[in-house]
Order: C-alpha cells, then sequence, then structure tokens
C-alpha cells in the first residue's frame, strides 16, 4: 500500500512532508481559531512532526545495523508518535463545572497525528481520504445540523441579585422559556447581602448579547449578569 | 536518505548534526520570540538539540557493546523522544479562564523535535526541507492578514458603560462587526441610574489598533465609558 512516487527518496520525503502540511492545513483550516486554541498552525505542525517522525522511523536508521546483534524495529519511532500526541491532546481538555471541554479539538489534533503519520508512511491514499472524510465530517456536523438535532451546548451564567427565593424562581422559569436548563450551581453570599448565583447551564445555542440585555431588562431585580 | 559526511572522524560529524539542529531551532524560534512567547527562541533550540542528542545516542551509542544476548535495538531511545516531548508538549498547554492558550507553542516544540531528531539519525535534506516549510507557513500567517479564513485573532475584553437602549447596543455591536471582532460573551451589570456596565470578551485580529476601536465606541451617543 505505501508508494513511492519519486525516484530520489529526498524528494519523496519532501513531497510526503507538502502532502501533509496540506493535509493538516485543510483540516486546520475548518477548525478555525476561535476561542478554542487548536488553529490552522497547530494542524499543520502537528500533520508535519508526525510525517517526519514517521520518515525517520522507517529511513533514518537503516544504515547503521550492519553490524551483528544490532537490528532496528524500523516502526518503533512511528509507534510512539500515537501515544505522544496523545499526552498532548490530554493536555487540551479540561473540565468546567462537571462537563468536559476541549474533547473535540483534542480528537481533532489526534487525527491529523494520524494523517500525518499516514502520509509520512507513504499510504498517500489513505492520508488524503482520510483527511477528506474528516473534512466532510466537521462541514456537515457543523451547528446548524446539530441544533436541529437538539444538541445542546454547556455554559455558565453569573447572575447577582438580592436574596429573595422568590426571585430566583421567577429567573429560573425565565430561562426556562428560553430553554435553558441549569444542572448545577453555585452560591456565594456577597458583601451587601446580595447573592452571586454561579449556574451551569445547557442552552441550544450561545446567547446573543441583546438576548442578555432583555433578560436584564425584563427583571428588574437582575443586578448583573455574565456568561 | 542519511548522510555521514565523516565516516573517518565520527566526533566532527555528531558535532555537525548539532550544529544544524541548533541553527533550524534558531530559524524557527525568531517568530515565536518576536511575539513574545513563552517558548522562543531558547526553547527552540534547546529541544531541536536534546532531540538531536537522544537521537544520535539511539543510533550509535550502543552498537559497540552488543554481543551474545545482548542486542541492540538503534531506534528505540529516539522513540521515547516522541512521547517525551509530547509530555512537555501538554505542560506547555495553559487553560485559563475556559481558554485553551499555549497549543500552537505545544505543537511547535512537537515539529522542533521531529526536526532534531532527523538531523540526528542523519537526515539533513530532510530536516531542512521541513524547516524550510514550517519557516514559509509561519511567515504567510503573519503576512497574509488580510485573508479572512486565516485571521489571527487574539483575545481581549470590552468594558462599556451606557444606557439600556437596545438602540446603543445596535451601535456597539455595529462597531464590533466594523473590526470584525468576535464576541465570546457578555455580561452586564446594573451601574448608577439608569445606566448598564457591559462586559464583553472578544476575539479581535491581533493588528487591530485598540485605539481606534475605543474611540469609534466612545464616540457613540450615550456612551459614558469605555475600557479596552
Amino acid at each position: 500500500m505505501p508508494h513511492v512516487l519519486l525516484n530520489s527518496m529526498n524528494l519523496e520525503c519532501a513531497l510526503r512532508l507538502l502532502v501533509a502540511v496540506v493535509c493538516g492545513g485543510f483540516i486546520g483550516i475548518e477548525r478555525t481559531h476561535r476561542s478554542k486554541g487548536a488553529g490552522v498552525r497547530t494542524h499543520i505542525l502537528v500533520a508535519i512532526g508526525a510525517a517526519l517522525f514517521v520518515i525517520i522511523s522507517k529511513y533514518g536508521f537503516s544504515d547503521y545495523v550492519e553490524i551483528e546483534n544490532t537490528g532496528v524495529d524500523i516502526s518503533r519511532v512511528a509507534a510512539n508518535v500515537v501515544t505522544g500526541i496523545s499526552f498532548l491532546g490530554a493536555g487540551i481538555i479540561f473540565t468546567r463545572g462537571g462537563s468536559i471541554h476541549g474533547l473535540t479539538t483534542a480528537a481533532g489534533v489526534w487525527v491529523t497525528a494520524a494523517i500525518g503519520l499516514a502520509v509520512g508512511a507513504g499510504m498517500y491514499t489513505l492520508g488524503i481520504a482520510g483527511t477528506v472524510l474528516i473534512l466532510f465530517v466537521q462541514l456537515i456536523m457543523h451547528r446548524g445540523m446539530l441544533l436541529e438535532m437538539g444538541n445542546m451546548i454547556s455554559s455558565r451564567i453569573v447572575v447577582n441579585m438580592d436574596d429573595n427565593p422568590q426571585l430566583f424562581a421567577e429567573l429560573q422559569e425565565m430561562l426556562k422559556d428560553r430553554h435553558i436548563e441549569i444542572y448545577g450551581s453555585h452560591i456565594k453570599r456577597r458583601k451587601d447581602n446580595t447573592l452571586t448565583y454561579t449556574l451551569d447551564v445547557r442552552m441550544p445555542q450561545n446567547i446573543s448579547s441583546k438576548e442578555v440585555l432583555n433578560l436584564i431588562k425584563e427583571s428588574k431585580v437582575i443586578k448583573s449578569i455574565g456568561f | 536518505m542519511t548522510t555521514v559526511f565523516f565516516q573517518n572522524n565520527f566526533e566532527i560529524e555528531i558535532i555537525i548534526r548539532m550544529i544544524c539542529a541548533a541553527i533550524c531551532g534558531f530559524v524557527l524560534g525568531i517568530e515565536r520570540s518576536r511575539h513574545g512567547k513563552a517558548a522562543g527562541i531558547r526553547t527552540y533550540m534547546v529541544v531541536s538539540i536534546g532531540a538531536c542528542i537522544f537521537a544520535i545516542a539511539s543510533k550509535y551509542g550502543f552498537s559497540d557493546y552488543v554481543g551474545m544476548g545482548r542486542d541492540a535495538d538503534v531506534a528505540r531511545v529516539a522513540s521515547n523522544i516522541v512521547s517525551g516531548v509530547s509530555f512537555l508538549g501538554a505542560g506547555t498547554i495553559l487553560i485559563v479562564s475556559d481558554r485553551v492558550t499555549g497549543l500552537t507553542t505545544a505543537a511547535g516544540i512537537w515539529a522542533m523535535a521531529a526536526i532534531g531528531t532527523a538531523f540526528g539519525t542523519g537526515m539533513y535534506i530532510v530536516a531542512t526541507i521541513a524547516t524550510l516549510y514550517i519557516f514559509v507557513i509561519q511567515n504567510l500567517f503573519h503576512n497574509k492578514l488580510t485573508r479572512k479564513r486565516v485571521y489571527v485573532k487574539v483575545p481581549g475584553s470590552v468594558d462599556i458603560v451606557m444606557d439600556s437602549s437596545e438602540k446603543s447596543l445596535n451601535k456597539v455591536l455595529g462597531v464590533f462587526e466594523k473590526y470584525q471582532m468576535d464576541i465570546d460573551t457578555t455580561g452586564i451589570e446594573r451601574h448608577k441610574d439608569d445606566s448598564l456596565l457591559y462586559r464583553f470578551a472578544v476575539n479581535f485580529p491581533e493588528s487591530t489598533s485598540i485605539i481606534d476601536v475605543v474611540s469609534d465606541l466612545s464616540n457613540i451617543k450615550n456612551v459614558q465609558s469605555v475600557d479596552m
């Protein structure tokens, strides 16, 4: 399955690295840099690093194994790319108020390394097909379609208001009207006897500034509200 | 694939490989340093040299003592460079107020280790080509700020005190759109009298002049104060 397309091995490797850069670039462009952190450059660097490690793994050691009892497992370095990139991915994942974030970003980095690895080994078809499939998944499964499927996003709302359970019940009603579900809360009392509620919520989509304005106008008792 | 320049004097060969690794680390590190990132020239050079040394030791350090019952897999030590540097990279990643940062730096260290390893095993040409690719990519990104898709946006915050009318909010949103600023989160606090304090967490293009944004926002009627 691996193909060697050019006669000169050095040029071949240059081609493989280039294809890795392109594949990583495409995946990265679709994961455009928002506050998630993994942008085009990250994906390109991961892909080219993985491809380079595989090239080293496969071709970098064979010239020194003529000595007896010296061997080389040419897949060993490549094998560690899998574990290695997973550590990097693990650093991206974090928990906030009981829900996990960064998982998709970490998985994206992981799969980019896989594609870089495939291309580095010479399996162009596998790498390119994988890239196309990932792009397909990302484009089809973007926010719009997920919303229609009832997907909710997790977020956090911080509200400051007077200490009055009835008012809080009214606030909950208001949120419920907007399809915001509260699944976790943390209450802190401030010096002026107001309470600050930190609510972990699930809602169909991110709240726009205008809706926040409407919320605070609707309920005169909210002193401050933030996301 | 691998070249050995000095067959007879291997010590010099090793030194040349390390120097090459250092040079490539320097070349790629300059760009990071110029942006004030934590991992700058020194980190990149050191990671590159370190990976190079590990690779050299892996490949050439054990064959002199193999024999009956003693084998050497010349790639084994080098293979652990990969996992090892990922630990380092994962430690570079920081999560600050629910945002992940340092990812590009971590990926850069990962690629740098790959280049250092390549030099260590003697793959001069491939390593140089990889360095070239990354160098070009890095510079492409800082010159092509006009292309919407590859915008580098940095996080920031804007605090505005103004009245509670939707019209004013619309004008503010208009200014944000003009400077291609994306709003992450919005917070509103009741301020004196009938005014509200808006706290926006935003992402804006690196090249934006903060002064321009602030002055545009201050020019909106009913905006009492702007802080960015």
